[in-house]
């Protein structure tokens, strides 16, 4: 309410200060004050001319309530929403457009409230550029290529024409753009009335994706568009080494092409593992269980960074590993199943103290399931001590292990045995694992 | 915890425990200075996220874990003052520090084991009369753990060296291993290494 109040008491006085309004044209960044008139510069017909204009208020604030253009050929292309107060020392911009069509002169009005600027146009006779089908091009539309496999090209003809009756002067005719090239007679050169000259431009892209170009016929541009799709890649394959995969390996895939990619192309290669959770099953590279790759122009081998395989672990689970590619329209996967096997020694050591051995071992069971230890204790000579091995039931003990565990099957045991007796004749002990893959065993000498 | 006990005519059964855990290879500071768990086997391993930042020197053994950051030197998770800077840790719990002095965690070893040396000739490993190659040329050679070495190459890459079998592995990337460069060890740090071997014969016991 008290908003509403406020913008009637400016608007009753921006009413009596219609006067206040000076509007301006931007011209190399300044502000040129309009008082009733502006001349725009000659334009060629075909062109696009944007004009800026400057509205400000003083020394009062001012209610813009309208701004309109009206004459052939000239255009509102912005301005701002109205009804809005211009503050004194606030400005707003209107963008018009000159878009000559015919040659000659011309003039139209910019209205600002009650204010009436006259604008002044000159079109001037032009060259136009015409297409094989005979179309003349316009610069608001863009002449499309259509879709070019890399590696080809293709050319199209097209002329400039002089539909004026007079002579005409061609000072610049040039093609811009990444993967264009054009075949150009050079400027300056004059075309008669009625005449044409013929050039030709050219799309051969050397990259992938949407391309565009600019032609432009002296103050005109128009645009040049076209697709370049990658010729299709030969059908790649993918190479474990080794071929057969077990729990706690290091190896390798690599991608290769039956035949040299033409093109550069760009893909990734996923591991996905079907299995109990395992961190350690991944590539030694990348963000773990995917890798970026390329394959450069002329060759048959994927490019993981410099290398030419990817190197990955096969983890401490048992499972299914599956490696998929994604290159250009390829989906290949390859499968390697991981069996499940009996627990797998790494490290073991057997230490004696003053009055007890200490073992240690570590490993993995890719089934997480071992339910039994046996230690056979010897002595120096290789005889048993004892009646047998010790048996323990761990079954529980490695259950509760895993099931916190996030290391998939890796462990590490340590084992203190208290001795009576001359520790120093215990030579080596013999561990046994079992699972439900079977029993493992490791034979430890026993150090100091 | 499980009971076991032995049996035999000069040994008497009497109970004993085992403890079932995390398989601990070692530790290392990545070029972040933040220190990182490598658990696993060999060639299945994997490298924990950043555990503490700011690490200037650390040592993981399979019973001490110590770290040393700018004003503190931490073992088995108390923290201790000490002075600034970086420290010499060896995997036997001596700790020598840029002032001179020098403190021990942990019980040294009667007579620490001897180890052959491992060294490097470009992208080789040399390891007695074994030569394993690399991916990339080797820039350093470190402590990772007991019976590993950290070795890092370029290009950002690292691989783990297993004393006992003599070979090499490639260790899983880091989100950061990418940005490690080559860098020239501090004057600093080879003026601990070099007072520590002076002192490591004396090795004050904290």
């Amino acid at each position: 309410m008290i908003l509403r109040a406020a913008l009637c008491g400016l608007a009753a006085a921006a009413a009596m200060a219609a006067a206040g309004l000076r509007i301006s044209i931007i011209e190399n960044d300044q502000e040129r004050l309009l008082s009733s008139a502006c001349t725009l510069p000659a334009a060629e017909v075909g062109s696009i001319v944007p004009v800026k204009f400057r509205i400000r208020s003083q020394p009062d604030a001012v209610m813009l309530e309208r701004v309109d253009v009206k004459g052939a050929d000239l255009y509102l292309t912005m301005r701002p929403a109205l009804p809005i107060l211009i503050w004194p020392g606030a400005y707003v911009d209107v963008d018009v457009e000159f878009r000559p069509s015919l040659p000659g002169s011309g003039s139209g009005t910019l209205e600002v409230n009650d204010r009436i600027i006259t604008i002044i146009t000159q079109a001037l006779p032009a060259p136009e550029v015409r297409t094989e089908s005979g179309a003349v091009l316009y610069p608001a539309e863009p002449y499309e290529f259509g879709e070019v496999q890399l590696g080809n090209s293709v050319t199209r003809h097209f002329w400039v024409d002089n539909p004026t009756g007079e002579r005409v002067t061609v000072t610049r005719l040039d093609v811009t753009g990444t993967g264009f090239r054009a075949a150009i007679p050079p400027v300056p050169f004059q075309i008669e009335a009625g005449a044409s000259v013929p050039f030709d431009v050219t799309f051969e892209p050397q990259s992938q994706g949407s391309l565009g170009a600019f032609l432009h016929l002296n103050s005109r541009e128009y645009s040049l568009r076209g697709t370049a799709n990658a010729p299709p890649l030969p059908k790649p394959e993918l190479i474990l080494e080794p071929a057969a995969l077990r729990s706690g390996m290091q190896g390798t895939i690599a991608v290769r092409l039956a035949s040299a990619a033409s093109w550069p192309a760009e893909g990734v290669l996923r591991m996905a593992f079907d299995g109990q959770t395992d961190p350690s099953v991944r590539f030694i590279g990348g963000d773990g269980r995917a890798v970026p790759l390329i394959i450069p122009a002329g060759e048959t081998v994927a490019r993981f960074g410099s290398a030419q395989s990817a190197g990955f672990q096969t983890g401490s689970t048992a499972g299914r590993l599956t490696f998929t590619l994604e290159l250009g329209s390829y989906t290949e996967q390859v499968v390697a199943d991981i069996a499940p096997a009996a627990v797998q020694f790494d490290t073991a050591s057997a230490k004696r103290a003053s009055s007890s051995v200490e073992v240690r071992f570590t490993g993995f069971d890719n089934t997480r399931s071992i339910s039994a230890l046996a230690f056979t204790f010897r002595d120096t000579a290789g005889r048993l001590i004892g009646s047998g091995p010790i048996t323990v039931d761990v079954s529980r003990d490695f259950r509760t292990y895993f099931d916190a565990s996030a290391y998939g099957g890796t462990f590490s045991l340590r084992a203190v045995f208290p001795v009576r007796g001359d520790v120093s004749q215990i030579g080596s002990v013999d561990i046994e694992a079992a699972n439900s893959q079977g029993a493992a065993r490791r034979s430890v000498t026993m150090t100091e | 915890m499980r009971a076991f006990g032995i049996f035999c005519p000069f040994l008497i059964a009497v109970p004993a425990f085992a403890q079932v855990e995390p398989a601990r290879i070692g530790c290392f500071i990545d070029p972040q200075q933040q220190l990182r768990e490598v658990h696993g086997t060999a060639g299945n391993f994997i490298v924990s996220g950043p555990l503490r930042r700011g690490v200037l020197a650390a040592v993981c053994t399979e019973s001490l874990t110590i770290i040393k950051t700018d004003n503190n030197i931490e073992a088995n998770g108390v923290v201790y003052a000490a002075p600034p800077g970086p420290a010499a840790i060896d995997p036997d719990g001596l700790v020598c520090y840029t002032d001179g002095s020098c403190v021990r965690f942990g019980n040294a070893p009667a007579k620490p084991p001897a180890q052959d040396p491992v060294t490097a000739e470009g992208a080789f490993l040399v390891a007695g009369n074994r030569r394993i190659e690399l991916p990339s040329e080797i820039l350093a050679i470190e402590y990772l753990g007991p019976g590993w070495l950290r070795v890092r190459l370029a290009g950002g890459s690292q691989a783990a060296f297993s004393r006992e079998r003599a070979s090499a592995y490639m260790l899983p990337a880091t989100s950061l291993a990418g940005a490690e460069r080559r860098t020239a060890r501090s004057a600093e740090v080879l003026r601990v290494e070099a007072l520590r071997r002076q002192v490591q014969a004396r090795g004050a016991t904290r």
